[in-house]
């Protein structure tokens, strides 16, 4: 599996290259095509900021600051589901702001230049990384995490497994919980 | 080695598939649904939805797609003085036409208010005044004159106002029907104390 990381930066470059050469089209191409390869995690991340109708107002702050971002900062990209992290608190306090009348500002941007130092799994960056966290995990566990990656139903998995859907459900839980554990506790990725 | 059910277990198993397959069916009111029937749980549920995605890695959206969000008013990459400028010849507009029917939106009615909204209008339009400070009033106000621009504009408020195109450089110097020794004059005069209706029209601005 190639490093997203390395497609994702290749976008923001060509897209700030567009932006400045006033090739607009081209950079709202480029931005759009970014934002639609992490839009679900970006949902996801939203939910865990707000709930209902309020995690989509954080989503559409979040969306917006990320646009500005590949727009208009300087600094590369390394890990997009950590930048989203880190811009879903600011989104958040975007919402709050908006509510209160009050103008919703960028000043806090800058602090996306710090490198996202949290350990924890939206560090992740390739499948390398992957790798490594999957060590903790039982061969079944793993079997189940690999054929989750590899998009095959639950179906057939259960089938392969000789177990009900239901347990598979339960195996998954338990495997991703002990991968969310590791990647907190271990000094994993660089 | 024995396996332990764990009836919680099975049914937060069970609550991560449906939701995954309401992220990947774009579903986002059963996503929200099946989230809150986490109960107490809800949080460690987001968490694990969002490591799961996180594993899948980056979606490949289709050219389609891509070109269909590009479009929308978040991805604008255009600024205020652009945006304006563009949107008021596309209406037909000229300067204190739309000034007149800002002032009206805005309750201004004097005289001295109708010329601070002048005032102001013209700033923005040239990239002397910070979008992002202005009141929701005049950007609701503006996008309704310039005909239906409110998502554009309150999508692209953050967007830098320069550096300007040549010919919105030019125009800072003074519209075409501003005479640029009045302005001059203004400058040199010494500031009046602003009357009541200047004052609230600077708030709405953001001056």
């Amino acid at each position: 599996m190639a490093d997203p990381s390395v497609y994702d930066a290749d976008l923001v470059r060509r897209a700030r290259v567009a932006y400045t050469a006033g090739d607009l089209r081209t950079a709202q191409n480029l931005a759009a095509e970014l934002w639609l390869r992490y839009e679900k995690q970006a949902r996801a991340i939203s939910r865990k900021r707000a709930r209902g109708d309020e995690a989509e107002e954080v989503l559409g702050h979040l969306q917006l600051r990320f646009i500005k971002w590949v727009y208009f900062r300087q600094d590369e990209p390394r890990n997009m589901i950590g930048l989203l992290n880190q811009m879903a608190s600011y989104a958040y306090g975007d919402v709050q702001r908006h509510e209160a009348s009050q103008p919703v500002t960028v000043e806090e941007i800058e602090d996306y230049r710090q490198p996202h130092t949290d350990r924890t799994i939206s560090t992740i960056l390739d499948r390398a990384e992957i790798d490594q966290l999957m060590s903790v995990l039982s061969n079944r566990e793993r079997l189940i995490i690999e054929r989750d990656l590899a998009d095959v139903p639950d179906v057939e998995v259960a089938a392969e497994l000789e177990i009900e859907p239901n347990n598979l459900h339960q195996i998954r839980w338990r495997a991703l919980k002990r991968m969310r554990e590791a990647a907190a506790q271990q000094e994993w990725g660089s | 080695m024995g396996f332990v059910m764990d009836e919680r277990e099975i049914e937060l198993g069970n609550l991560l598939a449906e939701t995954l397959m309401a992220f990947d069916k774009g579903r986002s009111a059963d996503v929200d649904r099946l989230l809150d029937n986490a109960g107490d749980d809800r949080l460690e549920l987001v968490e694990m939805v969002e490591l799961s995605l996180t594993l899948r890695g980056p979606s490949a959206p289709s050219s389609e797609a891509i070109e269909a969000l590009a479009i929308t008013p978040p991805f604008d990459a255009r600024s205020w003085p652009e945006i304006l400028t563009e949107a008021r010849h596309a209406q037909g507009l000229k300067r204190p036409a739309l000034v007149a029917a800002l002032a009206k939106h805005l309750g201004i009615v004097s005289p001295d208010g109708e010329e601070r909204v002048r005032e102001r209008y013209h700033e923005i339009e040239t990239g002397q005044l910070d979008p992002r400070r202005i009141s929701t009033a005049v950007v609701d106000a503006l996008g309704d004159i310039l005909g239906g621009m409110r998502a554009v504009l309150d999508a692209t408020r953050l967007n830098p106002i320069g550096p300007l195109s040549p010919s919105i450089s030019f125009m800072r110097d003074g519209f075409d029907d501003v005479d640029g020794m009045v302005l001059l004059d203004a400058v040199m005069a010494p500031p009046a104390e602003p009357t009541v209706d200047e004052r609230r029209v600077d708030e709405l601005f953001g001056v």
